[in-house]
């Protein structure tokens, strides 16, 4: 920061001067006294000086929190003396309410309550400052820059709909597998043998027939659920908006099988290509958050396509539900190409926002009809392969998409599943 | 490339009260007794004031004040006997005035306000105008005592107020 005399130092002075020569040369000593209150003022704002050199240090607490939550960013302005004007910017460019406050013993500290920062990684640390020494003679101004980030989390999804696996791994977890074991669902019955625990025998069934009757369930596995994102750009007006809800999406569905205790992981498929390997744990579901926050769109031409994920970013056989327009062609093609080794596949779709057809000239509208044809026959495509897609509807829950995702998904089966 | 509106805003009422301002100096260089005189610094200061606050530059405001200034100096000279508690009273109005329009200034472009740091600000003017006073008086009441002007003193005091000026730009280009 550098010092900078304000317009009360230049009058000071040239008033001091003024009245002073004025005053001895004219013999009027009225001259000086008319000028003697900027005179008291230059001696006071010098005598009054203790500003050196000051010292800025910016915090933002908590540096992680849920949309709507608040964060208090404060900057500390060491070896200061007088009025410390600031201003916090946020990444976006946007001023916070311009602060001031004193500082008497060397120390002043500014105080932002932020409540309104949308979800992502926000950037605190740009602080426009200003002090005003004692008298306001002399102004410091600078800009500080230091890095600190807000993490800021979409609100926690309340989405009810798991989608359940085809596949499971052999690890116990939420989801019912086609092997007998300890589990929830029911499966079968069968006669009572030596060593069945007695809270397996289904009483009901045993006391319409002759002998004990057990019965036997589903076993409960985890699974590898790797969540595919699709983040390369499309034009048009409601793209960052389209892909803001997937992340969100992705979000709510990573928290709801690492509840479920799956190995949840994550690949970014889009002009940065990007992964998590899958793992299991609310550490992990930090370790996706911190990923989908950093995540963005980028306009990229390169043909991004599977061969730069390394393999154990996709375990093979694993659960891979996409999110994705569907629009791009590399994306498409990558989904093929996982169905094709063997994965699990589930896609939900949230189609762009169309222009409304009543504006529609007859050209657009066969040109609309043709893309909806289009988009038909990739589903039916992508159907034939084992692949169920579910429309996400703009303004719906995510868990209607869900659950129609579940319903088609009892439809088809992936390669190599019975 | 456009003009800053708010310091565009205030420009037609701040050329007016420029204009009385001066037609108020003009007015008391005709001899007059100390009430009117007095009357019309005061009217020139207001305007001062208004146009300081019109403009919205801590420069303009500054520049502003030289009507008063000249008007005031003007009657120092035409004076027959000595005026210095009224040019005291005049330099104290013209500095607070002035404080107020750039604090006033600060407020409304910068949108910053603190009650404390306004209190502040207050209490700085008010102590810098008590100082004044209390050595202004102080000085007048031991200016009996002063020895007569010779040109050797004019010289010397004339050096110590230079001295002082240069010690105070030293101080200040330091940092």
């Amino acid at each position: 920061m550098n010092p900078r005399g304000s317009g009360r130092l230049l009058v000071s002075v040239v008033a001091t001067f003024a009245g002073a020569i004025g005053a001895l040369f004219t013999g009027a000593i009225e001259i000086g006294l008319l000028a003697a209150p900027w005179t008291v003022l230059l001696a006071l704002g010098l005598a009054n000086r203790r500003t050196a050199d000051p010292h800025v240090v910016i915090r933002a607490m908590p540096g992680r929190v849920i949309v709507g939550d608040e964060v208090t960013v404060t900057a500390t302005v060491d070896g200061v003396a007088g009025t410390v004007y600031g201003t916090i910017r946020d990444s976006a460019g946007r001023a916070q309410t311009p602060l001031a406050t004193m500082a008497d013993a060397g120390e002043a500290t500014l105080r932002w309550p932020i409540d309104d920062l949308p979800w992502g990684t926000h950037d605190l640390g740009h602080l426009e400052v200003e002090i005003s020494e004692p008298y306001g003679l002399v102004r410091w101004r600078g800009q500080v820059d230091q890095p600190t980030p807000v993490r800021v989390h979409p609100s926690p999804g309340d989405a009810r709909q798991l989608l359940g696996p085809h596949r499971v791994r052999r690890t116990i977890g939420n989801h019912p597998s086609n092997a007998i074991g300890r589990g929830v669902e029911f499966a079968d019955l069968r006669a009572y043998q030596p060593g069945d625990a007695v809270r397996d025998i289904n009483w009901r069934v045993s006391a319409r027939s002759q002998g004990l009757w057990v019965s036997e369930r589903h076993s409960d596995r985890a699974t590898d659920v790797i969540l595919l994102l699709d983040s390369f750009i499309e034009e048009g007006t409601d793209a960052t908006q389209l892909f803001g809800r997937a992340v969100e999406a992705t979000m709510t569905i990573a928290e709801q099988h690492i509840g479920a205790t799956d190995r949840v992981g994550l690949v970014e498929l889009g002009g940065i290509v990007r992964w998590v390997d899958a793992r299991p744990g609310r550490h992990q579901l930090h370790r996706i958050v911190d990923a989908l926050l950093a995540t963005t769109q980028y306009d990229n031409a390169a043909d991004k396509d599977l061969t730069v994920i390394p393999p154990r970013a996709l375990p093979p056989r694993s659960f891979v539900i996409a999110l994705s327009p569907l629009t791009d062609r590399r994306f498409v093609d990558a989904l093929f190409v996982l169905a094709a080794r063997g994965h699990d596949i589930a896609v939900i779709e949230s189609p762009p926002a169309g222009t409304d057809v009543v504006d529609m000239t007859p050209e657009m509208r066969t040109g609309r009809r043709l893309w909806e044809a289009e988009r038909r026959m990739l589903r039916d495509r992508l159907t034939a392969t084992g692949v169920a897609t579910a429309p996400w509807r703009r303004g719906d829950h995510v868990d209607i998409a869900l659950a129609e995702l579940r319903r088609r998904r009892t439809l088809v089966r992936p390669v190599g599943v019975r | 490339m456009s003009a800053d509106p708010r310091r565009t805003r205030g420009l037609v009422p701040a050329a007016a009260s420029l204009v009385v301002a001066g037609a108020t100096a003009v007015a008391i260089a005709i001899p007059a007794g100390h009430v009117r005189v007095a009357v019309s610094l005061v009217g020139a200061g207001l305007l001062t004031l208004a146009f300081a606050i019109g403009t919205r530059s801590e420069r303009v405001a500054a520049v502003a004040t030289i009507p008063v200034l000249s008007a005031a100096v003007l009657h120092i000279r035409m004076a027959d006997e000595s005026v210095a508690l009224w040019a005291l009273g005049v330099g104290c109005g013209w500095y607070v005035a002035t404080e107020l329009a750039w604090e006033s200034m600060t407020r409304s472009i910068e949108c910053r306000f603190e009650p404390a740091v306004a209190r502040r600000r207050a209490e700085e003017i008010v102590s810098v105008v008590a100082v004044t006073l209390v050595i202004a008086t102080a000085a007048l009441s031991a200016s009996s005592l002063a020895p007569p002007r010779t040109v050797v003193l004019e010289v010397a005091v004339t050096g110590l107020v230079l001295a002082a000026g240069a010690s105070a730009i030293r101080r200040l280009t330091r940092t």
